[in-house]
């Protein structure tokens, strides 16, 4: 299992989603990350490409879906345990 | 943008229910004959004439009164026997989904070879049974069908007059994402996803602009970045309303979507072609269009 950060995911999230001016660094690891970041529609399509593109990730199911976007904590999670490169 | 819909019911419980005991008890052309009421009683209803309006005008510009109301009627009249055709079909199941060869062999193709499909429709002709009693793939694959009930809508679904389970899994587009995830997740997995293409949701930035009947509207373009980011097909469906009874499909169009990345400008082509494919579909069936609000407010 290849561990990822918060601060990775963060990363990756800034270089992929029009954040509109919110700073990163300040959004806690278990706020709720669509409301802490201001996401909508047009950026769970990108999560969820993310996901595939940087770390060979599918999400399969809505409840899978849910929990994993739920916070950046859950997130980096999903990530370190399922991330096939 | 915010939707300038509502998707609630316009008739009253009282009147619901009396249909659909008048359809139970067997009396089919005697509820079509009410139909005929119904719809006149609807265009004076100040509220109706101005909705409707909306569409009319752009459909059949420079129309006197009468020719404006005749139009109304019409209207009015078809989604009446829609929507009864649709209640007889719940409880009786009368209506025949007509498919052709060609069309069912056509979707059948873009499904199996690409794993998955993306069926585009919109709120014109029998969308509501089409989808309850979709026929067209032939599989034990799921479908799912992209939709929201208003809990004002006192409409009930097919499965939900017949007491069965629905033959289809439902997303709800008002969800945190807009249900994409659970799009996306159903199209990975190789299933079918039937959506409208015609209404955008919430307070969103999720749409591009194009012409319909002569000016601007604004239509969701998310399905495209889906479509592309996956590379599933989309086919742009529509189920017109033939006859008492008797409801066809029709493919419009089907396409692959070039992956443009984010910016929703590289996905107008492809909404420009479902805005195409529904005039198209007006001209044949200009009383089978059933969006009334305002589409073309900025």
């Amino acid at each position: 299992m290849q561990q990822t950060s918060v601060e990775d995911i963060k990363k990756v999230l800034s270089q992929n989603l029009d954040l509109q001016g919110i700073d990163l660094s300040s959004v806690e690891a278990n706020a709720p990350l669509f409301e802490s970041l201001g996401l909508d529609s047009l950026d769970a399509i990108e999560l969820v490409i993310i996901l595939r593109k940087n770390y060979d990730i599918v999400i399969e199911n809505m409840e899978t879906g849910k929990e994993v976007f739920s916070s950046l904590e859950s997130l980096r999670r999903y990530v370190s345990e399922n991330r096939k490169k | 943008m915010v939707q300038g819909w509502t998707g609630k019911s316009r008739s009253k419980n009282f009147f619901h229910n009396l249909m659909i005991l008048i359809i139970k008890f067997g009396a089919l052309k005697f509820a079509y004959f009410i139909g005929r009421f119904v719809a006149f009683f609807y265009c004076l209803l100040p509220s109706v004439r101005k909705n409707a309006s909306y569409y009319l005008e752009k459909k059949f510009p420079n129309c006197n009164h009468i020719k404006k109301f005749l139009h109304l009627y019409k209207l009015n009249l078809t989604f009446g026997k829609i929507l009864i055709d649709r209640a007889i079909f719940g409880i009786k199941s009368k209506v025949n989904i007509i498919s052709s060869r060609a069309d069912i062999n056509l979707c059948k193709s873009l499904y199996q070879k690409n794993n998955g499909l993306i069926i585009l429709s919109a709120h014109c002709g029998c969308w509501q049974s089409a989808m309850s009693a979709f026929n067209l793939i032939d599989d034990e694959k799921e479908k799912y069908v992209v939709y929201h009930q208003n809990k004002e809508d006192i409409d009930k679904h097919v499965h939900q007059l017949q007491k069965k389970e629905s033959p289809v899994k439902f997303i709800e587009p008002n969800a945190f994402d807009g249900g994409i995830i659970e799009i996306m997740a159903a199209l990975q997995r190789g299933s079918l996803v039937c959506m409208m293409g015609d209404r955008v949701f919430g307070a969103s930035n999720n749409f591009v602009e194009v012409n319909f009947l002569g000016a601007k509207i604004a239509l969701p373009f998310s399905i495209y970045r889906i479509a592309a980011t996956l590379n599933k097909p989309i086919a742009i469906i529509f189920f017109p309303y033939k006859k008492t009874g008797a409801v066809d499909t029709m493919i419009a169009d089907y396409f692959f979507v070039k992956d443009g990345g984010k910016a929703a400008q590289n996905y107008v082509e492809y909404a420009d072609r479902f805005s195409k494919a529904l005039e198209n579909f007006v001209k044949v069936y200009p009383y089978q269009f059933y969006n009334y609000f305002n589409l073309w407010r900025k």
